[in-house]
């Protein structure tokens, strides 16, 4: 556990966040404030929040909004746990008021915000400490956990077994490419091999001299299949979430580009803003 | 103490939720209870893309009112098209369905309201679901179409 991949993790999940709500804004009728989904049964925080006075009212895009504000304040230092529970609340009652338009990845970012409540970039005493070490631990057992059961359930049929599962799903419009469907055989080791990856992964991530190939392997296949299939958010999600299993010097070598990126684009728009102030006052 | 806790908690979680998203016939009937009562309140998940096998047919939902042309859910927008799709999965749409189907009162009023933004209202709404589905495993691009029309069970206010 090291503060730079905790905080390079957290600054992902909280950009992941950003994004996701700020696409779902333009439906946010259908998704939270006129809900198509369903209630669901079972889930306590959706039941306390609903008990609370005028739930309905800011459980929508208020809720969305504070959500926003707590994602992008997270991106820039590291929220305290009360932000942390908040942030964790709120999602949870977004997302089970759009549960119908939810991906794997949306259920593993609530869990993985809730286990954030436990984690800090530095801890301070024993007990934060051991804290921080169940969240952070609790995060990676939880990726892991559901890489082997995307495996296992795979494993539970007959198609993925005999290698037409990605026949079916590329056949499918909705998903593709149709390409795939003229090479059986390429098809089949693709399907073949995504078994052997989710069930691998979850062993190679905890074998430190696998730990990085593992991981990168793990992104590609998640950037590939988020764009094949059209499931952005869900690839995202992942991704974000396999960062709490860089190392601290590749953790400090994302942040630091990613820094050089912002700078880049800060320039970039002063630029523009003083050219643009320069066009006004010539024609004003 | 504090260390043994951690590993204890960590234990115990990790059995539930591989208790809870493993293959149903895989976990034994009293682990799954335990998993279900301790997981759904609070770390409700599941891993079931495409598992265990990937959909037969390619379901999608298509809508018109009175005289007026059929416009699919995906006009909608990203999630309307994303919730038509889980909603008609819901309903079996992953098989071939019959030609009339009576959608259960638990799902109709999230279906009828997926179309209801459209104004002006032109005489009722009529739902269908348009099926591509696959006949021989070993052709898989060859799809059939079949359009399932969709009833419902009790009357849903507008």
């Amino acid at each position: 556990m090291n503060p730079a991949t905790i905080r390079l993790f957290q600054r992902a999940m909280h950009l992941w966040l950003l994004g996701v709500v700020l696409c779902a804004v333009p439906e946010a009728d259908r998704l939270w404030q006129h809900p198509v989904s369903p209630v669901t049964q079972g889930a306590w925080i959706p039941v306390l929040v609903a008990a609370l006075p005028g739930s309905d009212r800011w459980a929508g895009l208020p809720a969305a909004s504070l959500l926003l504000a707590m994602a992008a304040y997270g991106l820039w230092r590291e929220p305290p746990r009360w932000v942390a529970l908040t942030m964790a609340v709120l999602y949870t009652v977004l997302l089970h008021r759009s549960w119908l338009a939810a991906t794997g990845g949306h259920w593993l970012m609530a869990n993985v915000l809730l286990w954030n409540v436990a984690l800090r970039e530095r801890p301070s005493g024993a007990f934060e400490a051991r804290l921080a070490h169940l969240g952070f631990t609790a995060i990676r057992l939880q990726l892991c956990l559901a890489y082997a059961m995307s495996g296992l359930n795979k494993l539970a049929g007959t198609s993925w077994r005999d290698g037409t599962a990605l026949l079916r799903v590329a056949s499918d419009e909705a998903y593709g490419p149709s390409e795939l469907l003229h090479h059986p055989a390429l098809a089949a080791a693709l399907g073949h091999g995504m078994l052997v990856l989710l069930v691998a992964l979850p062993v190679a991530l905890w074998v430190p001299a696998l730990r990085r190939t593992a991981l990168i392997t793990a992104l590609l296949f998640h950037l590939v299949s988020g764009i094949w299939f059209h499931i952005p958010d869900m690839a995202l999600a992942f991704c974000a979430v396999l960062l709490c299993w860089t190392s601290p010097a590749e953790a400090l070598v994302v942040t630091r580009a990613t820094l050089r990126f912002k700078a880049l684009v800060l320039r970039w728009l002063g630029d523009g803003w003083a050219a643009l102030a320069v066009f006004c006052s010539r024609n004003s | 103490m504090l260390r043994f806790l951690t590993v204890a908690v960590l234990a115990i979680h990790t059995l539930l939720v591989a208790g809870y998203t493993a293959p149903k016939r895989w976990v034994p009937p009293l682990w799954r209870a335990w998993s279900v009562a301790l997981v759904r309140p609070l770390f409700h998940q599941g891993w079931d893309l495409f598992a265990p096998d990937p959909p037969r047919c390619a379901c999608t939902v298509e809508a018109k009112q009175g005289q007026g042309a059929w416009s699919a859910a995906e006009a909608e927008g990203r999630a309307a098209r994303r919730m038509a799709r889980h909603l008609i999965a819901y309903l079996g749409g992953g098989e071939a369905l019959p030609d009339t189907l009576v959608v259960p009162p638990r799902w109709a009023p999230a279906l009828r309201s997926l179309f209801t933004e459209r104004p002006p209202l032109k005489g009722p709404l009529a739902l269908r679901a348009v099926q591509r589905c696959m006949d021989d495993p070993a052709r898989p691009w060859e799809r059939r179409s079949h359009h399932v029309q969709l009833e419902f069970a009790t009357p849903v206010p507008p």
